[in-house]
């Protein structure tokens, strides 16, 4: 068990996990994105699936709190209202708390206010510089615009926070700077832009004209492998988070691009909705007290995807997409790591 | 062999030994031989599309570990079956399914199901007695045959009958006591307690050996007698005769011509007896090969000559038509309910109606089956906008398909080189006739025409047989 994870000068220690598997309120369904506030209030996009749509935004905290959910999936995939999704992949906040979800099959960009009341819905599907297909990624840069980054168009755009497209750059490929189905996207202090460059198995780092920087991982073995890497986030350090997806783990770099340690996941108790769940099926209970390696299967990420990190409280966020959680570490500075021979 | 013969032998091939085949891939096999595709099919060497499964998870996260209803994974398995580069496997898969037949209904874990599928793409087309271990090992299987409450001090007979009597030997070919000494041989074969689905969904089965809890006395067992574990039984069951029969029968009846139903085979005898004694003995001289005894029948003058003498299982008709449309090649929104199309047709994929499977052949079709298969194929078909219609039409365009005549040879040859009756080919060609000429200034009218012919194809008779 991991739990302290360690690296020069800085540490990762598991805090908890906030959620269950579930398809209305307190719980999540396939997380695949996560927001938050500074206060704790946490935004995660529930992607779901066909067999039971139950797509949506849900609101929480930190603590364990439900507050409310919105952006349902609707009856039918038909909907074009705007307010319910089909592929909600990517979330964002911006300076008023005001919700920003990307809907990659409708190519569009729903915006929600805090306490889930539809504002304005923007996007147009298309390869044009301006328009979208595939938005996947969502990330506002300290100036407040939005960046966007396309899967099936294999672009990322910088928009106004009301759609107003100010730039872009990218094109499909796998040399350098050339992107092949990005997924995820953030953006550091400096305002320099980093994808998940999904299907070429790396991260890359763009300054917001899009002029190449740094690649991140690589598609090999050895160090610093990734595969299908969906997440990706920067902290106060720069140093920067990449959820590996298909490896099942988070692969942490330095500003860099040197690998720096691995999370798998530290889930090792039960979170409160969790226990909501277990003290309801006593038969679950007992199934579970039968199992010998309980806490290792437990603890481990199963196809993670998003990640944020929250600036204000120095923590990283994972969506533990197949478990239904977000589990959350601190990042210490002053972390002392015990003697071996203790 | 004419260049249009080599052609139809070579659909009939994929129709069987995978799921159809375009014009395009059916060109460039035919370019390569016969035999070789076959040798091809047999040894894989074509490596999955890259990032195949990692699309479909990233859009359908959902697929990834189904639980109490099967429809995701019926979903994530058809996608495989449209998808992949190596039919043979998946094909092979589909036939252990059949073989083997495991149900959600009783397993709840369609995420096990999955696995088990993916056990019969690995071991499908290897040695019969490594299946047979896999299988016995697999925790779906366990759960399902409920070899996990096959105690040393409680024998549970179910796996043990049903590997006898529907995995291997087939009925009267071994005795009640057999049974009860094949049961003893697995106690102890069971599944670990896994983590249950509240409150972070589905979590894997492992199979567990409890040494404790087996049988370790001696066992007699047909004529033979020892301290016998599961896999000295099976080294047994392999070497008896009634094994290489009931196998290749299975075989022959899923890949060749359709037989009677299984329970039948001790009355009713094989369909074809030469050929089947040329597969077991394939079968046996390669020590129990899969590989050998395909080989052996795909290049087999009884097999070529086979050509729609099967009906075609509904997995095989939604499948099929989906790669001939070119439809689902990207895991678009809709997937689930592809799945779900062979359940409207009889065929619950993952989920047979009892340990013995389906009932193949004629059984495919009644009333209600019929109208199904006939409706799905016709909507995809008649769709002008699929990538694989549209390449049907300007394929017609470029041949300078023209007449009423040519569009009803050039639709049977895309539908896979269908025979059709004289009395149904006099009715296609008057319905043809009536539309006169194909003119091609006007592509939307001729394309709807070819699309139109395409579904009355999809609606006869003889398009039922594969």
């Amino acid at each position: 068990m991991a739990l302290h994870t360690v690296a020069a000068g800085r540490a990762w220690v598991y805090s908890h996990h906030v959620g269950r598997q579930a398809l209305v309120g307190q719980g999540f369904s396939q997380p695949v994105g996560v927001a938050v506030t500074k206060d704790g209030t946490l935004y995660v996009a529930n992607r779901s699936g066909e067999q039971n749509p139950s797509t949506r935004i849900t609101k929480a905290t930190v603590k364990h709190e439900y507050i409310n959910e919105f952006g349902r999936s609707g009856e039918a995939y038909s909907d074009n209202a705007g307010s319910h999704f089909t592929w909600l992949t990517g979330i964002a906040l911006d300076e008023n708390e005001n919700v920003y979800g990307s809907d990659e099959w409708q190519s569009r960009i729903s915006i929600f206010d805090k306490d889930g009341n539809l504002l304005k819905v923007w996007g147009e599907r298309g390869d044009g510089e301006s328009q979208l297909n595939g938005p996947a990624g969502l990330a506002f840069d300290p100036q407040g615009n939005l960046w966007v980054s396309n899967a099936f168009s294999s672009r990322i755009q910088q928009f106004t926070k009301d759609g107003k497209y100010l730039g872009g750059f990218g094109k499909h490929g796998n040399g350098e700077g050339e992107l092949d189905m990005p997924y995820g996207i953030a953006v550091d202090a400096q305002g320099d832009v980093y994808v998940a460059d999904w299907n070429n198995h790396r991260v890359q780092k763009f300054n917001p004209q899009g002029k190449h920087l740094l690649t991140f991982g690589h598609g090999g073995g050895g160090a610093g492998a990734l595969k299908h890497p969906t997440g990706v986030c920067v902290d106060n350090d720069g140093d920067v988070y990449v959820v590996d997806w298909m490896h099942e783990r988070v692969v942490i770099f330095s500003p860099q691009a040197k690998p720096l340690a691995y999370l798998y996941g530290d889930a090792v108790e039960v979170s409160p909705w969790g226990m909501m769940s277990l003290d309801a099926n006593p038969d679950m209970v007992r199934r579970r007290s039968q199992v010998e390696d309980l806490v290792d299967q437990q603890r481990k990420f199963r196809m993670p995807t998003g990640c944020a990190f929250d600036r204000d409280n120095n923590q990283l966020l994972i969506c533990d997409t197949a478990r239904g959680r977000i589990q959350i570490y601190t990042k210490e500075k002053q972390y002392a790591d015990p003697q071996r021979n203790l | 062999m004419s260049h249009k013969e080599d052609l139809a032998l070579m659909a009939h091939l994929m129709r069987r030994a995978g799921f159809g085949a375009t014009r395009e891939e059916l060109e460039r096999r035919v370019a390569k031989g016969y035999e070789a595709t076959v040798e091809e099919l047999i040894n894989p060497t074509e490596a999955q599309p890259a990032g195949r499964m990692a699309l479909l998870l990233r859009y359908h996260p959902s697929f990834l570990l189904p639980g109490g209803v099967p429809f995701s994974a019926q979903a994530n398995w058809m996608y495989q079956m449209i998808s992949t580069q190596r039919p043979l496997e998946e094909k092979m898969a589909l036939f252990w399914h059949h073989v083997f037949a495991t149900g959600n209904s009783k397993v709840d874990n369609a995420d096990q199901m999955l696995e088990q599928v993916e056990m019969f793409r690995k071991y499908g087309m290897g040695n019969y007695q490594t299946m047979l271990v896999e299988l016995s090992r697999n925790p779906a299987m366990i759960f399902w045959l409920d070899n996990n409450e096959n105690h040393r001090d409680a024998v549970n007979e179910n796996w043990g009958r049903e590997l006898l009597e529907l995995f291997s030997m087939g009925v009267s070919n071994y005795t009640e006591v057999d049974v009860r000494e094949v049961s003893r041989a697995f106690t102890g074969w069971t599944i670990a307690p896994k983590l249950p689905r509240l409150p972070y969904g589905r979590f894997p089965w492992k199979f567990e050996y409890k040494e404790e809890d087996h049988d370790d006395t001696e066992k007699s067992f047909l004529g033979e007698t020892g301290r016998f574990n599961g896999e000295d039984v099976i080294d047994i069951i392999v070497k008896e005769p009634a094994t290489a029969r009931f196998i290749c029968r299975h075989l022959y009846n899923f890949f060749v011509a359709d037989e009677p139903q299984v329970p039948a085979w001790t009355i009713e005898p094989a369909r074809d007896e030469e050929a089947l004694e040329m597969m077991i003995d394939s079968f046996v001289s390669s020590g129990y090969e899969v590989k050998a005894v395909l080989k052996t029948m795909f290049n087999s003058e009884f097999f070529k000559k086979a050509r729609f003498a099967k009906i075609k299982s509904p997995t095989e008709v939604v499948a099929g038509t989906l790669k001939m449309v070119g439809e689902f090649q990207f895991p678009d929104v809709g997937l689930l309910q592809i799945g779900k199309e062979p359940t409207y047709m009889g065929q619950s994929l993952l989920d047979p109606p009892s340990v013995e499977g389906w009932h193949t052949g004629s059984e495919w079709i009644n009333s209600g089956s019929l109208l199904a298969r006939i409706n799905f194929v016709a909507d995809r078909v008649a769709n002008t906008q699929l990538p694989g219609i549209q390449t049907i039409i300007s394929q017609m365009k470029s041949d300078g398909v023209r007449t009423p005549e040519d569009l009803v040879d050039a639709s049977l040859e895309h539908m896979g080189y269908l025979e059709l009756a004289e009395e149904t080919k006099g009715q296609l060609l008057e319905y043809a006739r009536k539309g006169g000429n194909l003119d091609w200034k006007n592509q939307e009218t001729a394309g709807r025409r070819v699309g139109e012919m395409l579904a009355l194809i999809g609606a006869t008779t003889e398009y039922q047989f594969g």
